[in-house]
């Protein structure tokens, strides 16, 4: 006698389940309007900042500029038919401040892109939410997994052992929380415990002592 | 359930709607509830995992992304649920440690007429019926399975073949 193992599994377990609907239905979250969420509200005020700086080193730029550009109209002008000298000035400093405003609008976009980071690394590990980000900067560290925390929804809590950093201030031995907003993304691997791993971690330093030591997982 | 058709239920858990989680409900809860029951083994524990995995997964709906293999993803999410459960109450061991013994020859030469899957399946061990159930209900490869339980692809395939071995001898092909 033969028996269809597949067929005849599949109805032993859909007849093992409990109906757990009720209690799935009772507990799930209203939807809201994409804007009211945390994440989207930092991402928000990140669009915000973003915007101020751009806002900031238009003035910036426009300043410098001016500063280059209106005295050597006022010589040029101030000369009054001095036409051979006039025209020289303006030429060599039209470039310079071409390539200060140029300057200003790169550094204005990288702030901006370092905050926007922050901000979605804030947005499920509660980092900076007390503290206030005050600082970002990458390191490359080898770390020991202690403890991988699942709970959250968009992302993966690690409690780790240093092995070694290339980041001062930061010791062997010492425990640190790594969050990876990847790990909520499917297909994504987690890292496992009791295994080191070589990371490069982004590090945002909060204000709030009581907040720890927490980094953001960029690669491993 | 195709995988089109998952990612379009999320899409709709996405703008709200709980007849879209139902769906998933529907075609998934025998798998999920088997795979939190077998790491946990405690039928209480495995209905509240299962239950916040749901709830999980109408809140991962927001940042879903389609890829390729829903099953595996899912399976991978709720055994870290169950896994995770486990660590916090430190009740048992996670590790399982694979011994091939005695039982598996006496098992081998029973003589096993007519017997209920219950009864056949309760002759597998822990790790055997998680690896065939994985195989059965997810539809996953080796190496899917491999990857969600954290171990090699080998003892994946060996413990396959042993519960099939096990399995045949109870009438089931």
């Amino acid at each position: 006698m033969s028996r269809d193992l597949e067929r005849e599994y599949r109805a032993f377990v859909d007849s093992e389940v409990p109906d757990l609907w009720a209690r799935i239905e009772s507990g799930l979250e209203e939807k809201k309007p994409a804007a009211d969420t945390l994440a989207d509200t930092l991402m928000k005020d990140t669009r915000d900042r973003k915007m101020n700086y751009k806002v900031w080193a238009g003035l910036a730029a426009a300043c410098v500029c001016a500063a280059l550009v209106v005295p050597a109209l006022v010589r040029n002008t101030g000369m009054k038919g001095g036409s051979n000298s006039a025209p020289a000035p303006v030429a060599d400093t039209a470039p310079q401040a071409a390539e200060a405003y140029e300057r200003a609008a790169d550094n204005a976009g990288k702030e901006a892109a370092l905050c926007e980071e922050a901000a979605e690394a804030t947005a499920d590990s509660g980092m900076g939410a007390a503290g206030g980000i005050q600082e970002l900067y990458r390191f490359h560290a080898a770390v020991e997994i202690l403890e991988v925390d699942v709970s959250m929804d968009s992302g993966v809590l690690y409690i780790a052992k240093v092995l070694s950093s290339d980041q001062s201030g930061i010791e062997p031995d010492s425990e640190i929380q790594i969050f990876d907003p990847l790990a909520a993304s499917e297909g994504t691997e987690l890292m496992e415990t009791d295994q080191t791993y070589d990371l490069v971690l982004s590090g945002i330093r909060s204000e709030d002592p009581e907040q720890g030591e927490k980094y953001l997982l960029v690669d491993k | 359930m195709e995988e089109k058709q998952f990612s379009a239920c999320m899409e709709r858990m996405r703008s709200g709607d709980r007849s879209a989680l139902h769906e998933v409900y529907e075609s998934y809860i025998g798998y999920i509830y088997t795979i939190v029951l077998q790491t946990v083994s405690n039928r209480e524990d495995a209905e509240d995992v299962t239950s916040e995995f749901f709830m999980k997964l109408w809140r991962l709906a927001d940042t879903y992304r389609e890829g390729n293999g829903h099953r595996a993803w899912m399976a991978a999410i709720a055994r870290n649920m169950a896994v995770d459960l486990l660590r916090k109450t430190k009740r048992e061991v996670l590790t399982e440690v694979v011994t091939e013994d005695a039982s598996d020859v006496s098992v081998e030469k029973e003589v096993i007429a007519d017997m209920s899957l219950r009864q056949a399946l309760d002759s597998l061990k822990p790790g055997e019926r998680e690896v065939v159930h994985l195989k059965i209900m997810g539809e996953m490869t080796f190496q899917e399975i491999a990857d969600i339980l954290k171990i090699p692809l080998g003892t994946v395939t060996w413990r396959y073949q042993n519960a099939i071995r096990k399995l045949r001898r109870c009438g089931y092909e």
